[in-house]
C-alpha cells in the first residue's frame, strides 16, 4: 500500500481548482477509496463524486471509467449499488462521449449487482427511458439489453420493453437513432416471441422513419432477427431490407449492399432474392453504391455459388459496369471479376468475361487494371494461363511504366506470382529485361522492390537462370556513373547470395564488390564493406582470410572516411 | 551517449515517436558540439542529394527517403525550415538531427529562416513541442542547436546551397566564411539575408515584402556565380508547385521537398540527385519530382498527449 501522505495529497487534488491536478487525482479514486477503507468510500467518497459532475469532460470521463475499480473496494457485492448514483448522474450530462463511458461503467457494474439489488438498477434503467431529456432516453437505451437480461421479473421485462418501444416513435431523431444503435443488442436477449412481436414491429417502423440517418443504422439489426426469429418470420425481415435496397438515400443503399454477405451467410432466403437485390444496387444511380455493391460481389458470389444465377442476375451488369463513367467503380469490379470467374468456371470465363477483362486491363486508369492484375491468379486457375496472356503482357509492361511509383511497386509485386504461372521461356522473352528496367528505376523504394523480386524469381526459376539474367544487369550497374545504382547493385548482392553456390559468388560477384570497395564515392566503399562481410559466410574460410580479410582490414584503418571505417570495422566481426 | 543510443533514439524518432526530453538534451548537447566545428560553407563532395523545405511534415520526409534512399547510404543537404506549419515538427527536426549526430558527413543541415527562436513562436514548432513535452525545455535545447546550423554549403566546389538566397553585403565566398553565425537569426545584415532573399525579375537588388532579406536579380547571380566559379545556386525557401524551378539561363535552382505543402497546396515535392562523372570533372543533376505520402503511409502512432509530469 502507498504511504499516506500521497493519499492525503490526492483527496486534497480531488478538489483542486487545477483541472490537471483533479485529473490525476480522480484517475486514482482506487487508491484513494483503498486507504479510506470501504465505509468512508460509501459513506464520503461516493457521494462527493456525486456533487462532482459537473466538471470538464476529461475528468468525468476517466471519472466513469474509474468508478468501476471500486468494484471490489465498496465493502461486498451488497453495497455495490451505491456506485449506481454517481454513474447514473454521469449518464445525464450534456457531453456524449462522458454518458458512453458511464453506460458502459454501468453496464459492468450491474453485472455484478447481487439479486435483491437489480430493482433498483431496473429503475434506473426506466427513470433514464422515461426522462425529459433525449439524454437521459439515449442512455437509457444503451441499457435496456443489459437490464432486460438480469432481471428474471416479467413486469420488469415488460416496462422495459414498453418504455423502449416508446422511443421508436420519439419526436428527437437523436431518440430514436439511438433505438435503433441498441436494437440488435436488445434483440439478442429477448424470447423469441417478444421479438416477433414488439421488436419486429419496432424495427419495420425505424425503416420508415422520416430519418436517413435513423434508417442507415437501422439496417445492422437485420442480422441479428434474422438470427433469433424462425424461419417463417424471416420473410418480414427481409421485406424491410430488401424495400431498403430501393431507399431514397444513396447512404442506406450503400448500407444494404454492404450488409448483404454478413445476411447471405445466414439466411434461409433462397439466392435467387439475393441475387435480384445484388442486380439492383449493381445497377443503382449512385456511383457509390455500385463501387460498395461491386465489391461486395466478390464474397457474395461465392456463397452464392451457381453459375446459372450469376449467368442470369450479374452477368448482364458486369458489362456495363466495366464501361461505367467511374474509375473507382472500374476499379471496385476489376478486382471482383476474378471470384466471379471461380463460380462461373471455364467455359464462361472465356465466352463472357474474357472480353471485359481485356476491357479492363487497357483501361485509362492505372488503378483498374492493378485491380485486374492483383486478382488474375484466380482467372488463371480456372481457365489457364492463356486466355489472359498476351492482354496480360501488354498491361504489364505499361504499367511497369507507370508515373506513379506506387504503381510500379505493386507489379513488381505481382511478378514472382505470375512468374509461377508462365513458361520461362515466355518470361524470359517479356518479362526478364522489365525486372531489370526496375533494377536501375529512379526511386529508391522501387530498386528495393525489385531486388526482392529478383530474390523471389531466382527461387522459382533457377540459380543458371538468374544468373544469365541478372548479372550481367549487376555488372552494369556497378558500373553506373551514379553512385546510388552502384550502391543498387551491391544491396542486391547481399540480398542474393543465399541463392547462389560459392562457386557463382567467388568468380561472379566477389570482384564486383571488390571493385566497389576502392570506389571514389565512401558511401560505395561502405556499403561494398558491409556486403563483404554479408559473403564470408558463404565463401571458404581460408579464402576469407586470404582475400576478404585484408580488404577489409585496410579500410577499417587506412580510409580517410570515418564511416568506412565504422563499417569495415563492423564487417570485420562477421568473418 | 554511444552510437547504441543514437540508433535507438532514431529507430523510435523514424517511427514517429517521441524521445524523451533528457534524451533530446543529450542528443542537442552533441549536436552543438558537432556543428560548431562546421564552417559557415561546409564543403561536400559530389555525390549528394539536395533537398528544400520540409516544414514538420513527418510523412512526406519519409516519402523523400524512399524515393531519395535511406541516410547513410545517401547524402543529403537540406536547405532549411525544418519545423514550423507541419504537425510533426518535433519528430522531423529531432530525426534529422539524429541522423546527423550519427553520421555526419552523410548529412548536411543548413540553417532556414524558420530555425530560430522569433519564427517558432510563430508559426507552431513553439506551440507543438510545448504541447507534446509539457515544457518549453525541447523547444529550448532544439533553439540553441539553431544557433549552430551551418549557413550553407558548396558541392564540389560548383553547386553553392542555402536557404534563402544572396545577399548585398557579400559577393565573395569567403565573405560568408567571416561570419559569426552562431547567435538568434538576426533582422538584417548578411546572415539575415542568405536565409530570407529570394530571386526575382528585378535588377540588381530591390526591397522584399518579407520584411528580411532581399529581391536579387539575374545580373547578380551571373555576377555571383562568375565571381566564385560556381555553375548553379541552389535554394529553397519558395514554395514551387513543380517542385523545383529554374531560373536566370539555369543558374539559380529552386528546390522544394514538401509535397502538399500545408497539407493543402496541392503541390509535387522535388529533390536534386548530384553525381559526378569524368573523374569528378563533370557534375550531373538529376530532379526527382514526387507527391506527399497516401493516406495508406500517414499513420502517426496513437500516443497520449499529456505526459504524466506531475506524477507524485
Amino acid at each position: 500500500m502507498e504511504s499516506l501522505h500521497p493519499i492525503a495529497v490526492l483527496i486534497d487534488e480531488l478538489k483542486s481548482e487545477d483541472p490537471a491536478l483533479r485529473l490525476n487525482s480522480v484517475k486514482r479514486l482506487g487508491n484513494i477509496a483503498l486507504a479510506l477503507g470501504d465505509k468512508r468510500t460509501r459513506d464520503e467518497l461516493i457521494p462527493f463524486l456525486s456533487d462532482s459532475v459537473d466538471d470538464d469532460d476529461d475528468i468525468l470521463i476517466t471519472m466513469a471509467e474509474e468508478l468501476v475499480t471500486l468494484l471490489d473496494l465498496v465493502g461486498g457485492p451488497e453495497h455495490i449499488h451505491v456506485l449506481l448514483q454517481p454513474l447514473e448522474l454521469l449518464a445525464c450530462v450534456d457531453a456524449k462521449a462522458v454518458r458512453d463511458a458511464a453506460v458502459e461503467s454501468l453496464k459492468k457494474i450491474s453485472a455484478k449487482l447481487p439479486q435483491q439489488h437489480i430493482t433498483h438498477f431496473i429503475n434506473l434503467v426506466l427513470d433514464l427511458l422515461a426522462g425529459e431529456w433525449f439524454n437521459y432516453k439515449t442512455s437509457g437505451a444503451g441499457l435496456v439489453a443489459q437490464a432486460y437480461s438480469r432481471t428474471q421479473n416479467s413486469d420488469h421485462k415488460e416496462r422495459l420493453i414498453k418504455a423502449y418501444e416508446l422511443l421508436g416513435s420519439d419526436e428527437l431523431p437523436m431518440v430514436r437513432r439511438s433505438c435503433a444503435e441498441t436494437l440488435s443488442d436488445v434483440v439478442s436477449v429477448v424470447e423469441e416471441g417478444v421479438a416477433r412481436e414488439k421488436l419486429l414491429p419496432l424495427f419495420e417502423k425505424l425503416q420508415r422513419d422520416e430519418q436517413d440517418s435513423v434508417r442507415s443504422v437501422n439496417i445492422a439489426n437485420a442480422h441479428s432477427f434474422l438470427k433469433k426469429l424462425q424461419t417463417s418470420d424471416s420473410d418480414r425481415v427481409f421485406v424491410v431490407f430488401e424495400n431498403s435496397a430501393r431507399d431514397e438515400a444513396w447512404r442506406v443503399r450503400r448500407l444494404v449492399a454492404e450488409s448483404l454477405f454478413s445476411l447471405l451467410q445466414i439466411s434461409s432466403q433462397s439466392k435467387t432474392t439475393f441475387c435480384k437485390v445484388l442486380k439492383a444496387l449493381l445497377l443503382d444511380k449512385e456511383p457509390e453504391v455500385r463501387c460498395c455493391a461491386s465489391v461486395e460481389l466478390s464474397r457474395c458470389c461465392v456463397l452464392i455459388d451457381s453459375r446459372d444465377l450469376l449467368v442470369t442476375y450479374i452477368l448482364p451488369q458486369l458489362e456495363e459496369l466495366v464501361k461505367d463513367d467511374a474509375d473507382y467503380v472500374r476499379a471496385a469490379i476489376a478486382g471482383s471479376l476474378s471470384s466471379v470467374s471461380t463460380v462461373v468456371g471455364k467455359d464462361i470465363t472465356v465466352s463472357r468475361l474474357r472480353p471485359l477483362l481485356a476491357r479492363l486491363l487497357s483501361d485509362d486508369k492505372s488503378d483498374v487494371r492493378l485491380a485486374v492484375i492483383d486478382n488474375i491468379v484466380k482467372v488463371i486457375d480456372v481457365a489457364g494461363v492463356d486466355i489472359v496472356e498476351d492482354m496480360l503482357f501488354k498491361a504489364v509492361f505499361d504499367l511497369a511504366k507507370d508515373p506513379a511509383w506506387r504503381v510500379r511497386r505493386s507489379v513488381i509485386s505481382i511478378v514472382p506470382v505470375l512468374a509461377k504461372k508462365l513458361d520461362p521461356s515466355k518470361f524470359e522473352d517479356s518479362l526478364a529485361p522489365l525486372c531489370n528496367t526496375w533494377l536501375g528505376d529512379a526511386v529508391f523504394a522501387i530498386r528495393q522492390a525489385a531486388i526482392e523480386n529478383m530474390k523471389a524469381l531466382t527461387q522459382i526459376y533457377s540459380m543458371a537462370w538468374a544468373q544469365t539474367v541478372f548479372i550481367p544487369k549487376l555488372k552494369a550497374l556497378s558500373e553506373d556513373t551514379n553512385y546510388l545504382f552502384r550502391i543498387t547493385a551491391l544491396f542486391a548482392i547481399s540480398s542474393l547470395i543465399s541463392e547462389f553456390t560459392g562457386d557463382v559468388i567467388g568468380t561472379e560477384l566477389l570482384p564486383i564488390v571488390i571493385r566497389l570497395a576502392r570506389d571514389s564515392v565512401a558511401n560505395v566503399r561502405f556499403t561494398a564493406a558491409t556486403t563483404l562481410g554479408d559473403l564470408a559466410k558463404y565463401l571458404d574460410k581460408r579464402f576469407v582470410l586470404q582475400k576478404i580479410k585484408p580488404i577489409l582490414m585496410n579500410l577499417s584503418s587506412e580510409d580517410p572516411d570515418v564511416d568506412v571505417q565504422n563499417f569495415a570495422a563492423l564487417a570485420l566481426t562477421k568473418l | 551517449m554511444g552510437t547504441g543510443d543514437l540508433d535507438k533514439y532514431i529507430a523510435k524518432l523514424e517511427r514517429c515517436e517521441l524521445i524523451d526530453d533528457g534524451e533530446v538534451k543529450n542528443l542537442c548537447i552533441k549536436a552543438r558540439e558537432i556543428l560548431s566545428k562546421e564552417a559557415n560553407i561546409v564543403m561536400v563532395d559530389g555525390a549528394v542529394t539536395v533537398c528544400g523545405d520540409i516544414h514538420g511534415q513527418f510523412f512526406d520526409l519519409k516519402e523523400l527517403f524512399r524515393v531519395g534512399g535511406h541516410c547513410p547510404h545517401t547524402n543529403y543537404v537540406f536547405l532549411g525550415d525544418y519545423v514550423d506549419r507541419g504537425s510533426y515538427s518535433v519528430e522531423t527536426f529531432l530525426w534529422l538531427l539524429a541522423l546527423k549526430v550519427r553520421y555526419p558527413s552523410r548529412m548536411t543541415l543548413i540553417r532556414g529562416n524558420h530555425e530560430s527562436r522569433q519564427t517558432t513562436q510563430v508559426y507552431g514548432f513553439y506551440d507543438e513541442s510545448v504541447r507534446k513535452y509539457g515544457t518549453v525545455k525541447v523547444w529550448r535545447y532544439c533553439t540553441q542547436v539553431f544557433d549552430y546550423l551551418t549557413l550553407s554549403a558548396l558541392v564540389s566546389n560548383s553547386v553553392f546551397c542555402v536557404h534563402g538566397g544572396l545577399s548585398p553585403s557579400i559577393s565573395a565566398l569567403d565573405e560568408i566564411r567571416e561570419i559569426n553565425r552562431v547567435i538568434d537569426a538576426p533582422h538584417d545584415g548578411a546572415m539575415s539575408d542568405l536565409l530570407w532573399s529570394d530571386p526575382d525579375d528585378v535588377d540588381g537588388y530591390a526591397a522584399s515584402t518579407r520584411g528580411a532579406g532581399y529581391l536579387f536579380g539575374e545580373r547578380i547571380v551571373k555576377k555571383f556565380c562568375d565571381t566564385n566559379d560556381l555553375s548553379l545556386i541552389a535554394r529553397a525557401h519558395q514554395l514551387v508547385m513543380e517542385g523545383y524551378k529554374f531560373m536566370f539561363d539555369k543558374k539559380l535552382v529552386t528546390v522544394w521537398s514538401c509535397g502538399n505543402y500545408c497539407y493543402r497546396c496541392g503541390n509535387s515535392a522535388a529533390i536534386m540527385e548530384l553525381f559526378c562523372t569524368g573523374s569528378g570533372s563533370v557534375l550531373n543533376k538529376y530532379f526527382k519530382v514526387f507527391q506527399a505520402a497516401p493516406a495508406s503511409d500517414r499513420n502517426p502512432p496513437s500516443r497520449k498527449v499529456t505526459p504524466d509530469y506531475y506524477l507524485v
